[in-house]
């Protein structure tokens, strides 16, 4: 369900855009946007070919910061993608700071001219939707301004993923809508404890994963031509429920 | 009325102990946050309270409330894009409207739902980190019912103290950024949001019901609140496990 709106070519022109200034911002080489869904992940988006080839080799081998990121919705930050594979940094409920790569991975770094790699979770609360990966030709870690604006973006990619099937109604995802314009709108409801409240009462009434339930409200709501904090209040105070198909 | 006084001076002395102890103890940003509201609720006898913490975009975001009312008159702050809150984060500096029409001059929006809600003197302190201000706490009394004197000083270093956590917790973990700390903790609190709405479906309870079972779990199996809040919403933990399931 969740494919449909992302393969929109208006979304396509959301995410480059917000995967430029990301790279732009933190001075990174280039950038990528994987979809993480039950089960399968697809690339949204890469700025260039290395990008692009880094996101097929971490898919192929089903592992590296991006996967891992999605899995545990922490950063994952590779500042040295050829160091010795010895020690990793793990904050206990933060990111983690690593090297612990896999030879494949690291050789595959190598051929690309890859020295580091920056995994961030795009995700509301626990509902994991996908990752974006910064990749830059200079080892080193992301220095304080550059971390802060990949977070920035992080953000701002995550409203836009999900502010899709919202704006369609309206031919904003035509792409003519500003990015920032779209994140802030889908942003507030975002804010809303409702909204998460009523995702994990629609898990249990369908019976399905938190991701599905996320899918769902707002799949009633598009349906409904209602804002999704009103189907949400609707939930909380049992006057709806959602059924199972 | 020497009494109410002296348990009042116990009730700040432990918390301080308390939001000591986090220091060097595992815990979770989200919990001190919590604590650090509902032991303002008590000991300044607030009518509601809440904190907010600015996410990587500079927008303020609901941390912690101690009530629904709380959180609404929060969220209406966010709204309307004024209030305590907001003023205080702006500002980096404690904020004082005790005066029912100042605070309408103030803030036209919000102020006269503030009082359909019961509230009071307002008052708001931020929370600065060296010279960065991260969020600020709201902090409502009843009508008529001015703060002591003495006692914002008291708020701005309860929080003082709390905000100090943060560096400690992330020297402790040789953890990463502010940003991203400050931002998993904000997802936390969506994690636990969802939690919440897990337990109060499955156990038919309202959401401070469905909290309180999340709290008491955690704390009885010794874990932090945020990790049984995604064990929770990502099915990892069954919910039988933490309420029961209501009569149908």
């Amino acid at each position: 369900m969740q494919d449909e709106p992302l393969s929109d070519s208006g979304v396509t022109a959301v995410l480059s855009a917000l995967c430029a200034a990301a790279v732009h911002e933190t001075g990174a080489s280039g950038a990528w946007v994987t979809f993480l869904g039950s089960g399968t992940s697809h690339l949204l988006h890469a700025t260039d070919s290395v990008a692009a080839r880094l996101a097929d080799v971490e898919f192929t081998l089903g592992e590296g910061p991006g996967l891992r990121a999605g899995r545990t919705g922490r950063l994952v930050m590779v500042p040295d993608v050829h160091a010795e594979r010895l020690h990793v940094l793990e904050g206990v409920g933060e990111g983690q700071i690593t090297n612990d790569l896999s030879a494949d991975l690291v050789e595959a770094a190598q051929q690309l001219d890859v020295a580091a790699v920056f995994a961030f979770p795009l995700q509301v609360g626990a509902v994991r939707l996908g990752v974006l990966e910064l990749y830059s030709r200079h080892r080193g870690p992301l220095e304080t301004p550059q971390l802060t604006a990949a977070l920035r973006h992080a953000l701002a990619i995550t409203h836009a993923l999900l502010g899709l099937s919202a704006l369609e109604s309206d031919g904003a995802a035509n792409g003519t809508v500003e990015p920032d314009l779209r994140a802030t709108n889908d942003g507030k409801a975002l804010t809303r404890a409702v909204v998460h409240q009523a995702t994990g009462m629609v898990m249990v009434q369908l019976g399905t994963s938190i991701d599905e339930a996320f899918t769902r409200l707002r799949a009633h709501a598009f349906a409904e031509g209602l804002p999704i904090t009103e189907v949400a209040e609707l939930i909380v105070d049992r006057r709806l429920r959602l059924e199972r198909d | 009325m020497a009494r109410p006084d002296v348990d009042r001076e116990h009730v700040l002395a432990r918390t301080f102990v308390r939001l000591a102890d986090t220091l060097v103890s595992g815990f979770d940003l989200v919990e001190l946050f919590d604590d650090l509201v509902t032991s303002s609720m008590e000991i300044f006898e607030l009518r509601a309270a809440g904190l907010m913490l600015a996410d990587s975009t500079g927008r303020l975001r609901v941390m912690a409330s101690s009530s629904e009312t709380a959180r609404l008159i929060d969220v209406l702050e966010l709204q309307g894009d004024e209030g305590p809150c907001v003023e205080a984060y702006r500002r980096g500096e404690p904020v004082t409207a005790e005066d029912p029409d100042e605070q309408a001059r103030r803030w036209p929006q919000i102020a006269s739902r503030m009082r359909e809600l019961g509230l009071g003197a307002a008052y708001a302190v931020p929370m600065r980190l060296r010279d960065q201000t991260i969020g600020a706490v709201n902090l409502f009394r009843g009508p008529e019912k001015p703060l002591r004197a003495g006692d914002l000083p008291t708020a701005q270093a309860l929080a003082d103290v709390a905000t100090i956590a943060i560096l400690q917790v992330r020297a402790a973990r040789a953890s990463l950024e502010l940003a991203e700390q400050l931002q998993a903790a904000l997802n936390s609190r969506v994690t636990i949001e969802q939690a919440k709405g897990v337990l109060s479906e499955y156990g038919r309870v309202d959401m401070s019901v469905a909290f309180a079972a999340l709290r008491a779990y955690a704390r009885s199996h010794n874990r932090r609140l945020s990790e049984v809040a995604e064990a929770l919403a990502q099915g990892r933990l069954r919910p039988e496990r933490v309420i029961d399931r209501a009569a149908p």
